[in-house]
């Protein structure tokens, strides 16, 4: 192989297209030829210089993708169209629907209320003297009745009252009961120390040595 | 165990989601593809704007033949085989316009790009100055070879899955991409 050809084969080996085994021959050869080795220097250089100046470029804008193919964008339209139409029958009902019930609504609160017939109501008839009796009646039977409530609800709370009292009362009885019976008992249990005390002032008075002096030692 | 993030989920399986009907799927494969398309037809055509309903375009047909991709796995290179073949066409109907333009500009910048294009220790000034000599430079190929290139540097596909996207032997590639960084290091070299 002459050298113009292995030139070729260099790039090759620069620009990693070769085999492992073509590698290492062409890596002995460079070794030993000046020309190749002068060559690969070259050819580094230049792809050294394109790797350095290539380089990825900013799109101005991201791709706006249109995914659906022609024929899926008519059949797309039509269906979009068909939904645009049911979406508007369906509205349109609705706002119908809804005219009629507010007009049949406000026809009924606006119309005038029936006149009352002379024997269909007695309240018609009646004086406002009746009137002001017939109110008096109403209070004084709501004030009976605001009595009765606040008396039975003081009745409750007298009892109330009673029972707790009644229950204070049984409390302090059993805690003088308490105090009485612990009093009781210190006063035994101080009882029976002074008997126990004069006991023993008794027998120590005995073995006193003065207790046995006879009487004509005595001066 | 819980699904994938659509965002992690391979290409394959977005694939075969998109077929399935579900488009956000296929506006995932979208957003991991856009810029690498729109770039590619930037430096192929030189003209951002175009490139971008180029773009556009692309997906809407890899959207639309969809169904008939046989092998999801191969779904990159056959994207941008789409693309080729988008960006032919919009070529052949605007040459003679745009195209003879850039090539006006690759010629008053010549010049300068001959005192210093190599990469090394650069500052950010100098390495804008790279690219844009490298984008003049590129511009200057012919459409194939600059196509090759781009596929094989840039998008960092294989020999034989160029020759697919371009519709051509692999030995064409092969030269096309030889001859390329031949041309692009007499252009760039002091």
């Amino acid at each position: 192989m002459g050298c113009p050809e292995r030139e070729a084969k260099l790039l090759e080996w620069i620009l990693d297209e070769l085999a492992p085994a073509e590698v290492r021959e062409l890596e002995q050869h460079v070794k030993q030829c000046g020309d190749c080795s002068r060559s690969v220097e070259r050819l580094r250089s230049v792809h050294g210089a394109l790797m350095n100046s290539l380089t990825d470029r900013d799109l101005p804008a991201h791709l706006v993708f249109v995914p659906d193919q022609p024929k899926q964008q008519l059949t797309g339209f039509l269906t979009s169209l068909w939904r645009t139409a049911a979406l508007a029958a369906t509205a349109a009902v609705i706002f119908l629907g809804i005219l009629v019930g507010g007009a049949a609504h406000w026809r009924n609160r606006l119309a005038p209320a029936p006149i009352a017939t002379a024997g269909s109501s007695s309240a018609s008839a009646l004086s406002p003297t009746d009137v002001k009796a017939l109110a008096a009646q109403e209070v004084e039977r709501q004030m009976a009745l605001e009595r009765a409530s606040v008396e039975a609800s003081n009745e409750k709370l007298a009892d109330s009252l009673r029972q707790e009292q009644a229950k204070s009362l049984d409390r302090m009885a059993h805690e003088l009961d308490f105090v009485q019976k612990v009093q009781n008992n210190v006063w035994e249990e101080t009882r029976k120390q002074s008997e126990q005390q004069g006991e023993i002032v008794q027998l120590i008075a005995r073995n006193s040595p003065e207790s046995k002096v006879p009487a004509s030692g005595k001066r | 165990m819980a699904p994938l993030p659509i965002s992690d989920r391979s290409d394959a399986a977005l694939v075969r989601d998109a077929v399935d009907g579900k488009p956000e799927a296929f506006n995932a494969l979208v957003r991991r593809w856009e810029r690498k398309v729109y770039s590619y037809l930037v430096y192929l055509t030189g003209q951002p704007e175009d490139a971008l309903d180029m773009c556009q375009e692309v997906f809407v047909s890899a959207y639309q033949h969809l169904g008939r991709l046989r092998d999801v796995e191969g779904f990159r290179p056959w994207l941008f085989q789409i693309a080729h073949n988008t960006a032919c066409s919009e070529m052949r109907r605007l040459r003679g316009r745009q195209f003879d333009e850039a090539l006006d500009v690759v010629d008053e910048t010549a010049g300068r790009s001959r005192r210093s294009s190599m990469p090394g220790d650069r500052t950010g000034w100098e390495l804008s100055e790279l690219k844009l000599v490298v984008e003049k430079a590129l511009a200057a190929l012919p459409v194939e070879q600059r196509e090759a290139v781009i596929l094989k540097v840039y998008q960092g596909f294989k020999f034989a899955e160029i020759a697919e996207i371009q519709n051509c032997p692999l030995s064409t590639v092969k030269t096309r991409v030889y001859t390329g960084f031949e041309q692009l290091r007499k252009f760039l070299e002091p």
